[in-house]
């Protein structure tokens, strides 16, 4: 059998695991250093540096085998834990920093920054640990005391980050926002202007910082409003002509910082100064309340030191008021990790200073000399009504049917507006400069923005034009591959594509069904060749393949897209609705028969309930399913799938933890989708939610359950959609070229508009509104059927909304409970099967993380023959029995304690490790034994030797030991009719006190009778446990001596 | 212009990983595979348990001092009073055959697993570790744990379960990941330990003839061949080199049918080597269980003749091409 002999004696300072894992640490660390920060010689570059050289410089000693690796593994593990020390304080000093600031962090930001940490701390306490424990350990005393500094350190640096986090405020005329704002409306309203009959083309966008006269240290206001435009106007290209707008008064923006000794002094110093003002409005005025100096060395994380919408600066008396910034894109500069160029948050400083900066000079990149400024903002509309409107945004606490209904208006307008000759939605705009961007047009944005017009856009011609246009666009993509077609869109200037992807067609076909009522049956031969298309991607689980290869005719193999799989299970449903409503499109060519769709719909419906998303973390996460609960809705009065309703339900129950409820975050984020006060919510995810949320009540509905908490939950959500929207009041710098109001901007800190913003927000207002009884379904516009190519067979009736009553409703099976989990905990399921693998290899691999030659069982690191001899000389303990001629026998492993030989060895070692009386009770018990056995019956004694051999020498015919025998117990063995042993040790003889040098050791004897001298002994040897008198053996001629002379070799049994 | 927020691409690439992974990992084998180890390991494990009861019985008298509990047994601060350390080798018994009959395997699984960790960790708790029995006991764990007991069971027979789509491939491939990872932590630890003198210096050599040394003096049976070959010292640093490769390069096993094949036969020539030089006799991969789970014992002739396979099985590769 093989063995570890000594397990964990040898566990001293590690070679091989030490350079492994040394080496690990020292490239993550090495890299973290080179990639991660965005600055060079920061902090966090310096000390993470010297923490992978520490750990490098480790492995290589170790590697090496070099002794002073312990040494050098200590130092690191000390490094690691002060690095740990030191990102701990500036990570809590900077979230102190950041909650006072922001008034709380968010659960979402502090549960990423916690398990940030925790990678930090896995990257060092393990190792650490175990280096300080296997190099020494450290003194009690002298870890209290560490420990009693840093909580001292600690506690002073939140408190000092929490302090320095305040502004100082400035005086102003007034704390209450409202009882300012109508103040405000009484200065204007003395300056008795008119209001202008035509609306003049102006805006009041400035990018240029505003320069106050005095220091900002006394009572400030900002002010930008129209004036009297005296320039000579830009010659006409189409001279003579004269629009009605150039009779409009022509206007300029401008923008004054307005300064008084005394906060009572301010407003009338206002009127002063727009006494000048063309019109009562637009304007924006921004009273600053406080100011704080912003330096590099702020606790907090520099690109979050101003707040988006909030927070203005100001470097010396240059301003730049928080709608400036925000209009800037200077809250979407900050990218932490340079190989991310799409991961952008918060303000760079380098960019901060360069919009501050005149031209000309030189910009610096520091925000040493800034100052963050607070504000009270207010907007004045055109007629000159004041407003109250922090980060640009009207605060509306209630949610009502006129509210939806004009954001609604808006939104469909600014689609319509929206539109290019060509069909396509414009895709981004910036609002403030008007900049318009196609790059990156996107195919599913496009049918995504027709779905919501058709769905939700009123029903008028504007719209039913617009629809058309842009499924004729789409139309226009179309490539066909064998008897179907794909949609493929192909950016100027780029290759042809030779594979269509199936969000790219999904998409597009539940556009053209949804929108078959009110634009007839014109693309229906195209809408049977993308079904087919959908089918030929459909896999035989019922998921969907990402793309399909046009030249091989035959779908490129991967898994489910995110979105398109949802996208392409909601078209095969609306085909089957048409199919049902419609029975005379199956007439259409190529068009597949209801049976199959009716199957391919159900497979994929029961793919996407059990397997798709089937694993252990079920109630954990999702990713993005939105689609999946519009098609389950849509699904309603035609195929009801039980397992796939309670996706949805589930999916949304997830979701629902992620929107900011009250309490949690300021007032005017309550209801969106995001991770709290500090990233500004995203307006589309919230959009997004809206309009899954609304899905989820219809489901519900259909089986007559109405949720309140759903309908608190979409309340909160649409008044969050409908403050961000834009409106005509909030525009006040947006571009006049563009049709910018009733738009969204991606976020409060990010201005950029793309269409599918809109969309999405524009169908959570709708769908959402209809399930909360606030908005009406619009009656759908009769079909105004317009042949393309070849008319249908059978005109075309108009198929109601998607959401009307259910006219024939299939039997609803009864609900599942959440199978996954069911499945998960099953034995046969894959949350099982990963729980046990998982287990099971960790615990099979666990030896690896213990120091080299520690054993366990089951667990082991088989560390049997892993130590290897490095001398053949070693020493054997055994139990050898004497007969009364003196001949020797050696006593079995099965007598000494059981079969196995290496547990018989085990035995003797430790009774030899023990000492004497160890091995004078082993000696004893054994002896025992074989008196019971009549195999022994010449034995009359039992020596416990330790003999050393070498090993090599012994088995080329040397057999001798090679030095004299150590005897570490002898004892007699009793048999019945013995004379009775003196069971009673002796007392023992006191050891001689403190000796330079152990005196050798002396044999124990045990179990002699009265009478039985000690063997061996020389003369003056004291003997052990012998009664009083004994005299010493007299040994029989030819007796073989014991304690034998060096050299002299033990006759062999 | 940032990212697109409803766009994932590296979401979608991870979640594609993991799809794959799991593919791969949970992708189907026969039930019977899983129940033809069962059988064998549980089989193996039950007559082991028998043919060592003497000997898992002799611990009852061993002395406190040498107490030096481990694994499971850690829970305890002093040895079991005689009772209860008869108790659950007698109960390991029963409990096995009912394992390897597949009877009740629900419950049967998991509580011969657990009974035969307990008595063998206890066997273990002597100031003496043995490595004979750590992969048999792994392999007990993971059969017990699992739906083993689908096919060729009592269980089966009394109610056939129903189908059972990816339930019995993932236990085989941990059955052989368990395999090749005791190897390849053998061969760590000789790294750790020696490094690479062990290949390169007497390290072997010298261990070999200790080890027979010992066992000669301590009266039990020693390898001859072992005593002979110390002479040549020359032998040693090829053959600890070719262990250590066989060793590291185990997880080559898990490629492809043809690697586990040429390993299992290295692996199975070491032991027998092992036998043959050091007169340690490994039961469990000499009888070739370690490697069963690496190929299709499903197909061995053993079923035909208990009548629980058929008589003409499909085509289906003898060996398992990936774990």
């Amino acid at each position: 059998m093989s063995e570890d002999p000594n397990p964990g004696a040898r566990a001293g300072t590690p070679r091989w695991s030490l350079a492994g894992l040394s080496l690990v640490h020292g490239l993550v660390f090495a890299s973290a250093a080179s990639v991660l920060p965005w600055q060079r010689w920061t902090v966090f570059a310096a000390s993470t540096a010297v923490l992978a050289a520490l750990h490098l410089g480790t492995a290589a000693l170790a590697l090496v085998g070099a002794r002073h690796r312990r040494l050098a593994w200590r130092i690191t593990s000390l490094a690691a834990l002060a690095y740990l020390a030191l990102h701990t304080f500036t990570a809590l000093r900077a979230g102190v920093y950041i909650a006072a600031l922001y008034g709380g962090l968010g659960r979402g930001v502090a549960g990423g920054l916690a398990a940030l940490w925790c990678v930090l701390v896995l990257f060092t306490v393990p190792l650490a640990l175990w280096g300080i424990a296997a190099t020494g350990g450290l003194r009690a005393r002298r870890g209290l005391g560490i420990a009693g500094a840093l909580t001292l350190a600690f506690t002073a640096g939140m408190w000092r980050a929490a302090a320095v986090a305040a502004a100082d405020p400035l005086p102003r005329p007034g704390d209450d926002p409202i009882a300012l704002a109508s103040e405000l409306q009484t200065t204007i309203a003395r300056l008795s202007v008119p209001v202008p009959k035509t609306r003049p083309k102006l805006h009041l966008w400035n990018r240029d910082p505003v320069q106050c006269d005095a220091p900002i240290d006394r009572p400030t206001l900002i002010v930008s409003y129209p004036v009297r435009d005296d320039r000579k106007p830009k010659p006409s290209k189409e001279a003579g002509k004269q629009s009605p707008k150039d009779k409009a008064p022509r206007m300029r923006n401008a923008t004054r910082c307005v300064q008084a000794e005394s906060a009572r002094d301010l407003l009338p110093a206002l009127a002063a100064t727009i006494a000048d003002a063309a019109a009562p409005g637009p304007m924006k005025i921004d009273i600053l309340t406080a100011t704080q100096p912003l330096t590099s060395s702020s606790p907090g994380p520099l690109s979050l030191l101003l707040r988006p919408g909030l927070d203005g600066v100001c470097d010396g008396q240059r301003c730049l008021m928080p709608w400036q910034l925000v209009a800037l894109g200077q809250f979407n500069t900050y990218t932490p990790l340079p190989f991310i160029e799409d991961l952008r948050f918060g303000s760079d400083p380098a960019a901060l200073r360069r919009v501050l900066t005149r031209r000309g000079e030189p910009a610096s990149d520091t925000l040493d000399g800034l100052t963050r400024v607070t504000t009270d903002s207010f907007i004045v509309d055109r007629k000159g009504t004041v407003v109250h409107a922090p980060a640009m945004r009207e605060p509306d606490p209630e949610l009502t049917a006129e509210d939806l209904s004009r954001a609604s208006v808006a939104a469909e307008r600014h689609v319509l507006a929206a539109q290019n000759d060509d069909g396509r939605f414009r895709y981004i705009l910036q609002p403030f400069t008007g900049k318009v961007t196609w790059k990156g047009f996107a195919v599913p944005r496009q049918a995504g923005t027709t779905l919501t017009l058709c769905e939700l856009g009123t029903p008028t011609r504007a719209v039913t034009d617009a629809a058309r246009r842009s499924l004729a666009m789409l139309a226009s993509l179309e490539r066909p591959a064998g008897d179907v077609s794909g949609l493929v869109y192909d950016e100027p200037g780029r290759p042809q594509r030779r594979w269509a992807s199936l969000g790219d067609t999904a998409l597009p076909l539940i556009a053209f069904l949804s929108c078959r009522p009110r634009t007839g049956p014109a693309h229906d031969l195209l809408v049977a060749r993308l079904a087919g298309f959908l089918l030929a991607m459909q896999r035989p689980d019922g998921g969907f393949h990402p793309r399909y290869d046009l030249n091989k005719v035959a779908p490129i193999p991967g898994p489910d897209p995110m979105y398109a799989a949802g996208q392409a299970v909601f078209a095969l449903t609306l085909l089957e609705q048409l199919l049902v409503d419609e029975p005379a499109t199956l007439g259409v060519a190529g068009m597949p028969d209801r049976e199959t769709i009716r199957a391919a719909v159900e497979r994929a419906m029961t793919y996407f309930a059990d397997d798709y998303w089937d694993h252990a973390y079920y109630g954990f996460f999702f990713l993005e399913e939105n689609w999946h609960c519009l098609a389950a809705r849509a699904a309603l009065p035609v195929h009801r799938h039980a397992g796939y309703e309670r996706f949805c339900l589930d999916y949304v129950e997830f979701k629902r933890r992620l929107i900011l409820d009250q309490g949690a975050v300021r007032s005017d984020l309550v209801g969106a989708y995001g991770f709290g006060n500090v990233l500004p919510p995203h307006n589309t995810p919230t959009g997004g939610f809206g309009e899954t949320l609304a899905a989820a009540m219809a489901i519900r509905a259909a089986d007559g359950e109405t949720r309140p908490e759903d309908q608190q939950l979409m309340r909160e959500v649409l008044a969050f959609l409908v403050e961000q929207q834009w409106t005509d009041a909030n525009c006040f710098a947006c571009t006049p070229d563009q049709v910018v109001p009733g738009g969204y901007s991606e976020s409060v800190g990010s201005p950029d508009m793309r269409i599918d913003y809109t969309q999405h927000v524009w169908s959570a207002l709708g769908h959402g509104g209809r399930t909360l009884g606030l908005a009406r379904t619009p009656p759908a516009p009769p079909p105004r059927a317009r042949p393309r190519a070849r008319p249908p067979r059978r005109p075309p009736r108009a198929r109601p909304p998607p959401h009307r009553p259910p006219r024939a409703r299939p039997p609803r099976p009864p609900r599942p409970h959440r199978r996954s989990r069911a499945v998960a905990l099953d034995r046969g399921g894959p949350g099982y099967a990963w729980l046990v693998s998982g287990a099971l290899l960790l615990m099979v691999l666990s030896p690896l993380c213990r120091p080299a030659g520690t054993d366990s069982f089951p667990w082991s690191s088989f560390p049997m023959f892993g130590h290897g001899l490095p001398d053949a000389r070693t020493t054997v303990h055994h139990l050898i029995a004497f007969d009364a001629a003196g001949q020797r026998r050696v006593v079995p492993p099965a007598l000494v304690a059981n079969d196995e030989v290496l547990q018989a060895e085990a035995t003797l070692r430790r009774a030899v490790r023990g000492g004497r009386k160890t091995s004078a009770a082993l000696c004893k018990q054994v002896a025992a034994r074989l008196a019971d056995d009549p195999a022994w019956a010449d034995i009359v004694r039992l020596e416990l030797l330790s003999e050393r051999y070498d090993a090599i020498t012994y088995f080329a015919g040397d057999t001798a030991p090679i030095a004299p025998p150590k005897t570490r117990a002898i004892c007699k063995l009793l048999r019945p009719g013995d004379p009775i042993a003196q069971q009673d040790p002796a007392p023992k003889k006191k050891r001689p006190k403190k000796t330079r040098r152990r005196p050798p050791k002396k044999p124990t004897q045990t179990n002699l009778s009265p009478g039985t001298p000690p063997t061996n002994l020389s003369p003056g040897t004291p003997s052990t446990n012998l009664s009083p008198g004994t005299p010493p053996t007299n040994l029989s001629p030819g007796t073989p001596p014991n304690n034998l002379s060096p050299g002299t070799p033990p006759p062999r049994p | 212009v940032t990212a697109p927020p409803n766009l994932s691409p590296g979401t979608s690439r991870l979640r594609a990983l993991l799809r794959a992974a799991d593919a791969r990992w949970r992708a189907d084998l026969p039930a019977t595979r899983l129940a033809a180890l069962r059988c064998l390991i549980g089989g193996f494990a039950t007559i082991y348990l028998a043919i060592r009861v003497v000997h898992l019985l002799s611990f009852v008298d061993f002395a406190a001092a040498s107490f030096a509990p481990v694994g499971v047994v850690s829970l305890l601060a002093a040895p079991l009073p005689p009772a209860l350390v008869i108790l659950p080798v007698l109960l390991a018994l029963p409990l096995g055959l009912a394992f390897t009959l597949g009877w009740r395997f629900t419950v049967t699984g998991p509580a011969f697993a657990a009974v035969l960790l307990w008595v063998l960790s206890y066997r273990n708790s002597w100031g003496m570790i043995f490595h004979t029995e750590n992969l048999m006991v792994a392999h007990v764990i993971i059969l017990g744990l699992t739906r083993s007991a689908d096919a060729w069971s009592l269980d089966a027979r009394r109610r056939p379960p129903g189908p059972q789509p990816h339930a019995h491939g993932w236990p085989v491939r941990l059955l052989a990941v368990v395999t090749v990872a005791t190897y390849l932590l053998a061969g760590v630890a000789k790294l750790r330990l020696s490094g690479l003198g062990w290949v390169t210096s007497d390290l072997l050599r010298n261990y070999i003839a200790y080890d027979n040394l010992r066992k000669l003096e301590l009266g039990d049976t020693h390898s001859p061949l072992g005593g002979a070959l110390v002479a040549r010292p020359a032998l040693f640093p090829p053959l600890a080199a070719l262990s250590l490769l066989l060793e590291l390069l185990a997880p080559l096993a898990l490629l492809g049918p043809r690697l586990a094949r040429l390993w299992s036969l290295g692996a199975f020539a070491f032991h027998l080597g092992v036998l043959a030089v050091m007169a340690i006799f490994f039961p469990y991969p000499l009888l070739g269980l370690a490697f069963a789970p690496l190929f299709a014992p499903e197909r061995l002739p053993l079923w035909r003749w208990l009548r629980l396979a058929p008589l003409h099985p499909g085509p289906e590769p003898v060996a398992l091409a990936r774990p």
